[in-house]
């Protein structure tokens, strides 16, 4: 994922030439063209850095799909963002290793530092802050994904300082 | 194994029941009438296992090392019990197996389930609709508990309107799929979906914006909760409080079982039947929604006589007095052959039997013709033997396991909801394959339904019939197909190259139609009025019939052809002999040995001459040769081919009689206009399209001075000295059930709940008839568009006007063209087109559509404001020219 812009939702929305090459791509692995709906929407999702209404309308074109079920599809992957995200997406973990080690006061701090809470986005569009499940780096907890990278072991002082350093 | 092999024995709480293999648990324990509670599961849908209620103990009889069952003391086999509790309704029964639900342990496993499903339910039943008919609920008083376990604050989602039809409140759902499964697989739109997951999964459309679906309502109906309500029912009223009564939909056709709930003198919603009726739970939105008109306070109380100048009320007495009054002298002056009939396909077949008995019996005349719109002269009996001439004919539940159909012409969405609906499901669960051969993409040709569309050349319908009849002889004859059957002439000259060049559907695409109809064993050829009102449907029915011998869909035994026709009761007026040449029981009106029954029972002679067909009545009235006009339950000006030649018959003839439910423009130019009874103020029998009886019966009091159909026929008919002496339309039955063939024998009694589809007797069926003329080839197309028309779903007749859903629904009235041909002709999207043809013009708004073929504009039919026969006859098939003449008008200004 790689956070973009903070857009208005499109009418409507086309592939690039770049994008419409790696859908085939993904087409062509499956015999079946539904069972690229989670690759195709990933690539919505890297080329707008969300995935708007008239971008899921795109991919249920694309893959001959009933637009709900496309709808239905993204929602339940909390990976995919429905809603426009800052230019960093703080991820930050809450379950058992990292809560023990402290991410709620962790999370707390962010919220306050930031002024935003669990699924908003700082009006300069700059964060998008959010609490998510396991990030599978429990020996390092408390840990939080920023974008596609791992910060581990952290306190608030390691955290102001990786807020410091991002535009 | 059971010893025939073909059931299977299951003992379910010491009852034991012999079940077909494969049953599911929950349906072995209906027929064991054991309740097993259930909420996903569904009749018409697949297994699912979601909500788990449905859980039993489930065993099977221990066997020894010999294989044999182990037996206790007392001679029983033992049961050895799977250790946990197994869904019901994804289960089938194996021979022997044996089945627990009263058990601590499924009782406990119940309760559980039902603990679980209430943890987030609002229990907010005082302000649900479904309150007092909800599964929920009534399975929360047997197996719940009376307290809950749960501190937590239960999680809450907004309420939604989903549309104007569909009220979401997600927190009462119990995520049983039931909705979502419905439209996909049976409606085919795929409209709803599971939003997010876990405890926030939530029931709704793309992105919560209204359902851009066919608001059928389906989904309200099949959710067991009140998750799923319809608004236009929301708060109306409480179930205890309705009176309900089941009758038949007035609004097409497929004759679905509808039941009313009525409060006080009131409609005030239409739901499914569960297990009754052709459709059981299933209604299109018109079934569902179009009940608004009985209620109507436009209706008409009282008759209405024009006497010199303007129309004014007048007393059923007088009305009746002046009626027979005026047919005496135009009879005594012009003869019996000046007064005409027409109407009646809406009609109850008691109402038709007494409409063509006072014209034939009680006047003399033979013309008659319910068949209004027809713009050609058609046999009355062309269509029962395009459908096999009275032999056993096909149901609507076989449409379900057909392996191939043929939709020949129409657009069922608007034609034969229910039809449609059999199709998609068939398509969906069972392999069915579609041939849909229509000028336009409508639903049931898109790709999601892997069928394949023949778009032929708009009117070219006969050639495509005689070139797949064609293409069907190549593969060896069917059986039954005689080398000198008498059919062949109607295809005689065509081959299927000379039929592809008509068409402009490849030869291949058409050998490929005809291969598949004629190997498959279940198949079906479905038309409707595409075909019953082209301008050649004489000789294309004769195809049609030439096309189901030749591909077996026609054999000595049965017929799987059916025909869809315009109203809801169009086949019995058809049955009851409302055609100029054929008496009921499609006895020949022109045989004088035939028609001797009715001679006899009717007391008089029946040699009346050569009726007129409908659109010869329209020229013959509008000439000055026709003096007297009674029509019964149908707008003439909106129905007949021509309104400009219809206004002038009316405006011609001396006396105009109109039964009527309210004051249409054809009423507006009668003499006489009796108020009629709606379809829920009456009872009879309807016949739908798989000529099955059905009874309709009287939900409402009668209205005040509002009579039924038969009611005012046998008034009219007893003033013209006639000695009728019917006290019930039941009693018009028992005639009819007396005299005329395939309804000999029958009786009110027999068919409720579901009637049955009556058939000729083997040796009594219709014979072949020599075609009159192979089909005709199609004259070069002239200038301009071609105009298609068509049924559409969410308005049919003036019915459906009366009411506020169905109008609204439908959307303005809009001529639809493909955008090439729209830029070709320089019209924009909602611009302003006018649409000329020799004989008028009329002014829509403009739609781009790529379903529609280039060189055409789509027209809907039924709509609002579209007076399609103003146009006059446009000719066969008909030509518009249009041409823009105005610009999209802005909102607001
Ligand atoms: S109203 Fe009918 S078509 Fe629309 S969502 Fe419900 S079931 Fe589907
Ligand atoms: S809305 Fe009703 S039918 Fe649909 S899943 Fe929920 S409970 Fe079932
Ligand atoms: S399919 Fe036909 S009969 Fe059934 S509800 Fe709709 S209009 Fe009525
Ligand atoms: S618990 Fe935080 S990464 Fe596993
Ligand atoms: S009814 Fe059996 S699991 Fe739902």
């Amino acid at each position: 994922m790689i956070a973009g812009e903070v857009l208005e939702a499109p009418a409507t929305l086309a592939w690039s030439a770049a994008r419409r090459a790696e859908v085939d791509e993904a087409l062509a692995r499956y015999p079946i063209r539904r069972s690229a709906v989670l690759p195709v929407l990933w690539i919505a999702q890297r080329e707008w850095g969300w995935i708007p209404p008239a971008a899921l309308r795109l991919v249920a074109v694309t893959l001959d799909l009933p637009e709900p079920e496309v709808f239905g599809i993204a929602t339940f992957y909390t990976m995919f963002n429905l809603k426009p995200v800052g230019r960093h997406h703080l991820q930050v973990c809450m379950t058992l290793s990292c809560s023990l080690m402290g991410s709620d006061r962790l999370f707390r701090h962010l919220e306050r530092t930031l002024g935003i809470g669990h699924g908003e986005t700082t009006a300069d569009g700059r964060f998008t802050l959010r609490r998510v499940e396991c990030l599978a780096a429990c020996g390092g907890g408390p840990c939080m994904q920023v974008n596609f990278d791992y910060h581990e072991n952290l306190d608030e002082a390691k955290v102001d300082a990786l807020l410091a350093g991002l535009a | 194994m059971n010893a025939n092999g073909t059931k299977v024995r299951v003992t379910i709480d010491g009852r034991t029941v012999e079940v077909a293999p494969g049953t599911l648990v929950t349906d072995a324990a209906r027929a064991a009438e054991v309740h097993v509670p259930i909420f996903c599961s569904h009749a018409k849908l697949p297994p699912l296992g979601a909500c788990r209620i449905c859980v039993v103990e489930v065993g099977m009889p221990k066997l020894g090392p010999d294989r044999k069952p182990v037996l206790a003391a007392d001679g029983a086999p033992e049961i050895a019990w799977m250790p946990k509790v197994q869904t019901g309704c994804t289960t089938p029964v194996l021979d022997g197996m044996h089945v627990r639900t009263a058990t601590p342990v499924a009782v406990k496993a119940r309760q559980g389930v039902m603990e679980f499903l209430l943890v987030n339910h609002p229990l907010d039943c005082p302000v649900c609709d479904e309150g007092g008919e909800c599964q929920l609920q009534d399975l929360a008083f047997a197996f719940g508990a009376d307290f809950t376990r749960m501190d937590e604050a239960k999680r809450t989602f907004e309420s939604e309107d989903l549309g104007p039809v569909v009220k979401k409140e997600a927190n009462r759902c119990i995520i049983c799929m039931r909705c979502v499964r419905y439209c996909d697989e049976i409606m085919g739109d795929d409209a709803l979906t599971a939003h997010q997951r876990g405890v926030w999964t939530e029931i709704s459309s793309f992105d919560r914006q209204p359902l851009d679906c066919e608001q059928c309502g389906n989904c309200v109906e099949v959710c067991p909760v009140g998750a799923l309500t319809a608004l236009p029912y929301r708060f109306k009223a409480r179930p205890w409080d309705l009176r309900q009564h089941v009758t038949i939909c007035p609004y097409c056709s497929n004759g679905c079982s509808v039941r009313l709930g009525v409060r006080g003198n009131e409609v005030l919603r239409a739901r499914g039947t569960e297990h009754r009726g052709v459709n059981q739970e299933y209604l299109c939105v018109r079934g569902r929604f179009g009940y608004e008109f009985v209620n109507s306070a436009e209706r008409l109380t009282a008759p209405l006589l024009r006497m010199g100048g303007a129309q004014s009320p007048a007393s059923f007495d007088e009305a009746v007095t002046y009626a027979a009054a005026r047919l005496r002298e135009i009879v005594a002056v012009h003869g019996a052959g000046s007064v005409a009939f027409l109407g009646g396909e809406k009609l109850n077949v008691e109402e038709q039997y007494l409409f063509q008995k006072l014209a034939r019996a009680v006047i003399g005349t033979p013309h008659v013709d319910a068949r209004t719109r027809s713009t050609a002269r058609v046999p009355g009996d062309a269509i029962l033997r395009a459908t096999g001439g009275g032999r056993p004919a096909m149901s609507l539940d076989d449409l379900v396991d057909a392996q191939e159909v043929l939709v020949l012409g129409d657009d069922l969405q608007g034609e034969a909801p229910f039809a449609q609906a059999q199709l998609i499901r068939g398509q969906h669960q069972r392999g069915l394959h579609l041939t849909v051969a229509n000028q336009r993409r409508v639903k049931l040709a898109r790709t999601k339904f892997g069928g394949d569309w023949l778009a032929y050349r708009p009117g070219s319908e006969p050639a495509l019939v005689a070139a797949l009849a064609r293409a069907a002889l190549e593969l060896g004859d069917a059986a039954g197909a005689a080398p000198a059957a008498p059919w062949r002439a109607a295809i005689e000259g065509w081959t299927v190259e000379k039929g592809a060049a008509a068409t402009g559907i490849p030869a291949d695409a058409i050998r490929a139609a005809a291969k598949r109809l004629h190997a498959a064993s279940r198949k079906a050829i479905l038309f409707g009025r595409a075909v019953a009102e082209h301008p050649q449907a004489a000789s294309l029915l004769e195809a049609i019939e030439a096309l189901g011998w030749a591909s077996g869909a026609i054999t000595e035994s049965r017929a799987a052809l059916m025909s869809f026709g315009p109203q809801s009761d169009s086949q019995g007026a058809l049955d009851m002999g409302l055609t100029p040449d054929c008496l009921p029981g499609y006895v020949p009106a022109a045989d004088a040995a035939a028609r001797g029954r009715y001679e006899q029972a009717w007391g008089r002679t029946l040699d009346l001459g050569a009726g007129l067909s409908a659109p010869e009545i329209l020229a013959a009235a509008a000439a000055g040769g026709i003096k007297a006009l009674w029509i019964v339950a149908d707008d003439w000006l909106a129905s007949a081919p021509d309104r400009a030649m219809a206004a002038k018959a009316l405006a011609s003839a001396e006396l105009v009689v109109v039964n009527e439910l309210f004051l249409t423009p054809t009423a507006r130019a009668a003499h006489v206009v009796f108020p009629a009874s709606a379809f829920a103020e009456k009872e009879g029998v309807v016949v739908n399209c798989e000529r099955r009886l059905q009874r309709t019966v009287r939900a409402l009091a009668w209205r005040k001075g509002v009579k039924p159909d038969w009611e005012i026929l046998q008034a009219v008919a007893q003033a013209l000295g006639a000695a009728w002496s019917y006290r019930g339309a039941e009693d018009v039955f028992r005639e009819i059930a007396k005299l005329v063939p395939g309804y000999q024998g029958r009786s009110w009694a027999t068919l409720l709940p579901l009637g049955p589809q009556w058939s000729f007797a083997a040796n009594a069926v219709l014979p072949e008839r020599r075609a009159a003329a192979a089909v005709a080839e199609l004259a070069r197309a002239g200038e301009g568009l071609a105009l298609l028309s068509g049924a559409t779903l969410f308005l049919q007749g003036g019915l459906s006007h009366r009411g506020t859903l169905l109008p609204k629904l439908a959307k303005a009235p809009r001529a639809f063209l493909h955008p090439a041909e729209a830029a070709r002709i320089g019209v924009g999207d909602g611009d302003r087109v006018s649409l000329a043809a020799p004989g008028g013009a009329i002014e829509l708004d403009a739609a781009l559509d790529p379903s529609v073929p280039e060189g055409s504009v789509f027209v809907p039919q039924a709509q609002a404001g579209v007076e399609l026969n103003r146009l006059g006859a446009a000719g066969a098939p008909p030509r518009v020219t249009a041409r823009r003449v105005g610009a999209r008008e802005t909102v607001g200004a």
